[in-house]
């Protein structure tokens, strides 16, 4: 039930409060009531139980990404996923 | 080595904190500066269980670096007088609407697969939003939601109760606060802690300001993290530092999804739906402030007025006869110290709670544990 899943706002009901996003392909139905008017499509969302409880938002994640990227870097498996 | 470019999307993130070098070079950075420093780190969440079991994580820490799983798994500690007012409820020709890993919850009453094998209707659904569209379809039934978690759930259905629902819709509610759990294993003093992981999604509802109190008032640090195996590692590797440091703090190790004061949303969304009360946690007993119970106002959708049941616990622990799960949901008992896992208690077959549900440690132990990290633990070789 804590199981949350990132997904992508692909089309939004303002009135009804309702979203459709999709997630590796499959879309669903989701409820935007606990978001601000400021989501919009495109916006990644972590989703529970069809809610969206918060977005997603890696501005913030530059510190993490800068303390992994370094040596995720050098591991010849991640240079071939990242291309 | 210069900075990304740009912010990567959550599937970029994600294979980055499931790197191997990078996962295990956290790892490195925390065996070095633990040294022979013993610490207990405790978890509440059944997905960061889900991910330490599954990914190994414990391999990866030093044996004098303890990470615990605590109380937080809902259908765990979900009380039998819950599951028997829903029983009750169905038996007075209602249907339930609830999650999937619910109806496997055994009560000395039965448990609702039984109940549903006897005739009553029972329905699983993913959401809320499902079971009013259930609603709007049985027209001629009531459709009542067991609304069965902690805040990531109580939130939706907080957000639902002021908008126009069917009439004949009403909700059945087993919700509880996180953190007062974790303050009562603080305040019984039979429980050290040296540190909190705290829930990334709890916390995306209540707010990294909700841990607070735990480095203020019990000095003990906490950091909010996010569920990838390089999250966990890094919200234990910020935990060392602080102890290291002397200066027990609140971190937020999962800025891509949790603000410091939650969201406001959410928060007043819960302020309208739900008073505060004590609860019944199984295993626990009876946590004060950790109820969540729908406000008189609402009374039209409160499924224990409009059905008249409240039934109430009538054992101390609240479990079948040899069951550990009050150990185990607590963190004093790995699953595989009971004498049942495994053994009369598996998740095809499961005994007590803690093996019910997907979040349940003894389920998680039981699904993707692997020996090698089991035999690491408590001194095995």
């Amino acid at each position: 039930m804590c199981l949350g899943i990132p997904m992508k706002v692909v089309k939004i009901d303002r009135e009804q409060k309702l979203a459709q996003a999709e997630t590796g392909g499959a879309t669903r139905e989701i409820s935007i009531a606990m978001m601000g008017d400021d989501v919009k499509e495109g916006d990644w969302v972590m989703v529970h139980t069809g809610f969206a409880l918060e977005k997603l938002d890696y501005k913030d994640a530059q510190e993490l990404l800068s303390l992994l990227n370094a040596v995720a870097m050098e591991d010849p498996q991640w240079k071939n996923r990242s291309g | 080595m210069k900075k990304p470019a740009k912010s990567p999307g959550p599937g970029e993130m994600q294979s980055l904190l499931r790197n191997e070098k990078a996962v295990k070079s956290v790892a490195r950075e925390i065996v070095a500066l633990a040294g022979e420093r013993e610490a207990r780190i405790m978890h509440v969440c059944g997905s960061h269980e889900h991910t330490a079991v599954r990914f190994g994580l414990r391999t990866l820490l030093p044996a004098n670096i303890e990470l615990i799983a605590g109380p937080g798994c809902p259908v765990c500690v979900c009380s039998s007088a819950d599951i028997r007012d829903a029983m009750e409820i169905a038996k007075k020709g209602a249907i339930i609407a609830t999650f999937g890993d619910m109806l496997r919850d055994k009560t000395p009453y039965g448990s609702l697969e039984e109940a549903k094998a006897g005739g009553a209707d029972v329905r699983i659904v993913y959401s809320p939003l499902d079971a009013i569209k259930l609603a709007r379809e049985e027209t001629k039934r009531k459709v009542v939601l067991f609304g069965v978690g902690f805040e990531t759930t109580a939130a939706p259905v907080a957000s639902m109760v002021s908008e126009e629902l069917p009439d004949n819709f009403s909700i059945l509610t087993s919700f509880k606060l996180t953190s007062p759990a974790v303050e009562t294993l603080l305040k019984s003093g039979k429980h050290h802690l040296d540190g909190i992981i705290a829930p990334g999604h709890v916390s995306a509802v209540v707010g990294v300001a909700d841990w607070a109190r735990f480095p203020q008032k019990f000095k003990v640090p906490a950091v909010v993290a996010g569920f990838e195996p390089a999250d966990l590692l890094i919200a234990v590797l910020k935990i060392m530092q602080q102890i290291a440091a002397g200066e027990p703090r609140i971190e937020n190790e999962y800025t891509r999804l949790v603000r410091f004061d939650g969201n406001p949303l959410a928060m007043k969304a819960m302020k309208n739906a739900f008073e505060v009360r004590p609860a019944f946690w199984r295993g626990m007993g009876i946590i004060r402030n950790s109820g969540l119970f729908l406000k008189q106002r609402w009374d039209d959708l409160d499924a224990r007025k409009r059905f008249g049941v409240e039934s109430k616990v009538e054992s101390e622990k609240d479990l079948p006869k040899g069951c550990h799960c009050d150990q185990v949901v607590v963190g004093e008992l790995h699953p595989t110290e009971c004498p049942l896992f495994g053994k009369s208690c598996t998740p095809s077959s499961p005994y007590g709670p803690c093996m019910v549900s997907g979040e349940g440690t003894c389920y998680v132990w039981h699904r993707f544990g692997d020996p090698r990290q089991l035999r690491r633990l408590r001194g095995g070789a």
